[in-house]
């Protein structure tokens, strides 16, 4: 599903370059549950962000479902992004002007799903993810985990095949956090590839497999 | 779900922003609401259709580009045209109306037979005057009185109608009165009463054939006719007509145009100033964008995190920019209503810049078409001051954001909104500048020496129509009146004259040297003239610098005389004596007059005009039924008004007196426009000034709401309140320095090219280049310190947790 091929990510800086990642190569089978790991800095969420084909400035190859990413233009990106991807932050991201049905629905409408299907797609979510009470809700009406739990709900409502989610525990306790990381197994195991970024060991635990990063390159895989 | 989602989310986030909303309404209302009052006003003045139930259809019919028709020439159109269903012609004259004890001055409207038919008007109560074209000569003596008049000095009784009322002591009935609200076929004027054109005789003492008087004629085009096809075909009739020509020179054309606004002759000056305004106002409205712009652009930083997630969530950079816009939009929109509700307060007071003796009135108040413009200017704006800021908001460096990191368009943004606050700045300097001039210019204009002493001096306007005097009793009668009123104790001298300078009328002609321009008259050296009384130069202060003045003696039947002015003496004859020479006024066939005195120069039609050539014809031998009384008192206006009143009452009570003001109040009508801009543009200014005030408030807020954990780490690091406020303030000062420093070039620029409407004033004014940017500064210190102060209460520990 996905190939990074000697990806490389700097920025100028006084006359030179500071390097975020070096030399990046991987590849992720369909189906996989990894997790990046490492301290500050090591370069993790930027990885995640080029792997979910929101920052399309570095050099290098990347293939997502064989599609040569690094030579597409960013409407194409774009494309390819709504059709695969779903994300999760660790600060939930949920929109505050909108109730908990709207932020469901906001996915469905950048994908122009027709209203009826929108209606039907949410219910379905509000049910499977048991949140059907506070659909009329505005995220600072919910505690961390709801929130957390809804935008578990949003990144999986258009039915992504990957699912990319950066410190998806770290604003949780721990049993809050277990809730969640339970339901990133759940869909791993119905075949949803995942990639999560984490500092948390325990956490990194709910994967198949783990990569170190340190100052931009991968010291272990 | 698209628009509908993005007009839910535009209006939720106004309603949880609220010192956001209301200092973006609060400009766009300002701005907007400036704008449509100033293309309210223009739209009453030059667009709006009479106020009749179907004035589509009406046209103005003009000699040449803006004249009106001689009656004789409008008879023959009307009868001729097959593209007018009608064509009916109105004069205002003024008259003495008497109804029982007393006479009063009022203005009439001489208005042909089919004026009420070809406009549509009916009557409120009673019946109008109707009657077939070739019936003009035999019109009854009867008078339609307008709605407004029959409110106002009958209060709306009915027995009115049917009544007989004395104008210019002859017997008129009233017959009816006209529609509510329908005031003129010229769409500011407001005659009292209505009087059929075939009694000009009885008013004028002449006979209708004899009276060669114009009218303003109004049209309605036949069923099927255009404009265009009515143009043509009055224009061939014109041509045919076998009348003898007055002058040679005078042209043959006629113009046919909807009828909207005022009539052409005085749009040209109008347009002139509405133009200004209007530039004005636009500035206004360009600072009202600029603060709002820079509110979004702040308000965009504070929703990076918001747009990211969008962004991540599969959201086209041009869907985001679609949201960000209807927000914009939505801003606009209820600014325009804002606005629209400022300018129907206040474009009611507008008419109150004129003169109140003028006997015009027009209505300014918003209709469909300015409401039409208020909403195109919204959506406008809208775009204009969302587009940049929408823009940039949707292209955030998504990873950096999404962590709620620093990233490189926020300080993009930045840079953009410290541009905005300069130029916000350059064009509020721009307005109050400007108005400054007009203030300066307004005060000059009044303290300029006019060349004649005004000073105690009462203008009396006497309308003599009603006492039916000849010419020999006419001129007994202004000696006598200037005697009698010498006589009274409060009363130093009198004199008579037609016009009074400086008071916006005017009257010329060609000035034909004997022996010198017969022969070619066309290029005869033209003049402005004034027809004066006995006394007259010697009561203002005019000097006699050779000849004499006019006396009794210069009456009828003595020989013609004239005198002219230092310049006219100059220019006619450079380096002779010019007393005893002969010319004659308006045409070759007029009389020649001998040239028996010289007086010095005054001001004629503007305080700074340059000097030219005026000339005065004695008013003993050039009899006028309208003519102004000048008086000075001996001990005040009170008791010269009492005796003034008391005189004339006994002389001849059917003659109507007008408004008694003093000379130094009528001089002034020529600085109305001065006033007017000076007001408008004052108003503008200020407006500029608020709406720029809270705009640089609200970005030195947004700063400090924004570095509250730099403030905190300063503050732990041994900052002093003191610093952190020279922080805080020191950024957004420095960009209102620059925009003060490009104000101040750009505004000696306009005051270049404004320097035509001013009076005595130089581009490099203290105005532009000292006080203005002195405001600006203290309001900007006022404006940054407000907010800065803030910070000098941040706790250190609280900031550090500061997200």
């Amino acid at each position: 599903m996905i190939r990074l091929v000697n990806v490389e990510k700097s920025y100028p800086y006084k006359g030179g370059r500071t390097w975020v990642l070096r030399r990046i190569g991987l590849e992720v089978r369909g189906g996989e549950f990894v997790t990046f790991m490492g301290p500050s800095g090591a370069g993790k969420s930027t990885l995640l962000g080029i792997i979910g084909l929101l920052d399309g400035a570095f050099e290098g190859e990347y293939w997502f479902m064989d599609e040569p990413t690094h030579a597409l233009k960013p409407k194409h990106r774009n494309e390819l992004h709504k059709a695969y991807i779903g994300f999760v932050f660790q600060q939930y991201h949920l929109i505050d002007d909108l109730t908990v049905y709207e932020n469901l629905e906001i996915p469905l409408s950048y994908r122009d799903v027709k209203r009826s299907e929108r209606q039907a797609l949410v219910a379905d979510i509000l049910d499977r993810f048991s949140i059907v009470g506070k659909k009329d809700l505005f995220p600072n009406q919910l505690s961390g985990g709801q929130q957390q739990q809804v935008a578990v709900a949003r990144a999986v409502i258009s039915s992504p095949k990957l699912i990319l989610a950066d410190e998806p525990t770290g604003s949780l306790h721990s049993s809050q956090g277990e809730q969640i990381m339970e339901m990133l197994k759940e869909l791993n195991a119905g075949g949803t590839t995942i990639i999560q970024v984490t500092h948390d060991p325990k956490v990194a635990a709910y994967g198949d497999r783990v990569i170190d990063l340190a100052d931009g390159w991968i010291v272990d895989d | 779900m698209g628009l509908a989602q993005d007009l839910r989310i535009a209006f939720r986030q106004l309603r949880s922003n609220p010192g956001f909303t209301a200092a973006a309404l609060l400009s766009l209302a300002l701005g907007i609401g400036a704008t449509t009052s100033i293309f309210s006003l223009g739209n009453g003045l030059l667009n709006k259709r009479i106020e009749v139930d179907q004035p589509e259809g009406l046209v103005r019919v003009y000699r040449n580009a803006h004249s009106p028709l001689p009656w004789e020439d409008l008879r023959e159109l009307r009868m001729g045209a097959l593209t007018l269903s009608g064509l009916a012609g109105e004069q205002p004259i003024g008259v003495g109306l008497g109804f029982g004890e007393g006479t009063e001055r009022a203005r009439a409207a001489l208005v042909t037979g089919d004026f009420f038919t070809t406009l549509g008007v009916e009557a409120a109560v009673g019946g109008v005057f109707s009657y077939a074209p070739d019936r003009e000569e035999t019109a009854p003596a009867v008078a339609v009185l307008s709605h407004a008049y029959w409110q106002s000095r009958f209060g709306g009784d009915s027995t009115v109608v049917g009544r007989t009322i004395r104008i210019n002591d002859r017997p008129f009935t009233v017959l009816g009165v006209s529609e509510r609200g329908f005031l003129s076929s010229q769409l500011i004027w407001r005659p009292a009463l209505f009087v059929p054109v075939g009694q000009v005789g009885a008013l004028l003492g002449t006979t209708l054939e004899e009276w060669g008087g114009t009218l303003y004629a109004t049209g309605r085009l036949a069923p099927g006719a255009s404009v265009a096809e009515a143009n043509a075909e009055l224009d061939v009739l014109r041509a045919r007509m076998r009348r003898p020509r007055a002058a040679p020179e005078e042209s043959a054309t006629v113009r046919v145009e909807e009828a909207r606004g005022i009539a052409a002759e005085a749009r040209g000056p109008l347009t002139a100033g509405l133009a200004l305004m209007l530039a004005m106002v636009g500035l206004v409205l360009l600072i009202a964008c600029a603060n709002v712009a820079n509110l979004l652009l702040a308000r965009a930083v504070a929703r990076r995190r918001e747009i990211a997630a969008r962004m991540a969530l599969g959201a086209s950079r041009g869907r985001l920019v679609r949201q960000l816009l209807t927000e914009s939009l939505v801003l606009a929109v209820m600014g325009a209503g804002l606005g629209y509700g400022l300018a129907e307060l206040s474009t009611p007071l507008l008419p109150r810049l004129l003169p109140p003796a003028l006997p015009v009135a027009f209505d300014p108040t918003p209709d469909t078409t300015v409401l039409l413009f208020g909403l195109a200017v919204a959506v406008l704006t809208g775009l204009v001051f969302g587009i940049v800021p929408a823009w940039q908001a949707s292209a955030p460096d998504l990873v950096p954001a999404l962590k709620e990191e620093q990233d490189g368009t926020a300080f993009g943004s930045s840079r953009l909104r410290g541009a905005l606050v300069a130029a916000q700045v350059t064009l509020c300097v721009v307005s109050i500048a400007t108005a400054g001039l007009f203030v300066r210019s307004l005060a000059n204009g009044r303290a300029m020496d006019p060349g004649f002493d005004a000073s105690g001096v009462l203008d009396v306007p006497l309308y003599l129509e009603a006492a039916r005097q000849d010419a020999e009793a006419g001129a007994r009668f202004f000696v006598e009146l200037a005697a009698r009123l010498e006589a009274r104790p409060a009363i130093r001298s009198a004199a008579i004259a037609r016009l009074v300078p400086l008071s916006g009328s005017n009257s010329g002609g060609a000035l034909i040297r004997h022996g010198i321009d017969e022969a070619r008259p066309r290029d005869a050296p033209a003049t402005y003239k004034n027809e004066v009384g006995p006394g007259y130069f010697e009561m203002l202060g005019i000097r006699v610098l050779r000849g004499r003045s006019f006396t009794r003696e210069d009456g009828p039947g003595a020989p013609p005389v004239l005198i002219l002015n230092a310049t006219a003496a100059a220019r006619l004859w450079p380096g002779e004596n010019p007393i005893g020479r002969r010319v004659a006024l308006d045409d070759p066939g007029a009389l020649f007059r001998e040239v028996v005195g010289i007086v010095e120069d005054t001001k004629y039609l503007a305080p700074d005009e340059a000097p030219q050539t005026f000339a005065y014809l004695p008013l003993l031998q050039r009899y006028r039924t309208e003519v102004v009384l000048h008086v000075r008192g001996a001990d005040g206006p009170a008791s010269a008004t009492a005796a003034i009143r008391e005189v004339l009452a006994d002389a001849d009570p059917r003659i109507a007196v007008g408004d008694i003001r003093t000379m130094a109040e009528d001089t002034r009508v020529s600085l109305v426009p001065a006033r007017a801009g000076a007001l408008l543009l004052g108003t503008f200014g200020l407006l500029a000034l608020v709406i720029a005030a809270v705009g640089i408030s609200g970005v030195t807020s947004y700063v400090v709401s924004r570095r509250t954990r730099e403030i905190g780490i300063r503050t732990s690091l041994g900052a002093r309140g003191s610093d952190v406020l020279r922080l805080m303030m020191g950024g957004t000062l420095r960009r209102v320095a620059l925009g003060i420093a490009i104000g101040v070039a750009v505004a000696i620029g306009a005051g270049r090219l404004l320097s035509g409407f001013l009076y005595g004033v130089s581009p490099f004014d203290p105005v532009s280049t000292l006080i203005t940017p002195l405001i600006l500064v203290a309001v900007a210190l006022l404006a940054t310190y407000v907010p800065a102060r803030r910070s000098t209460r941040v706790d250190p520990v609280e900031a550090l947790r500061h997200e």
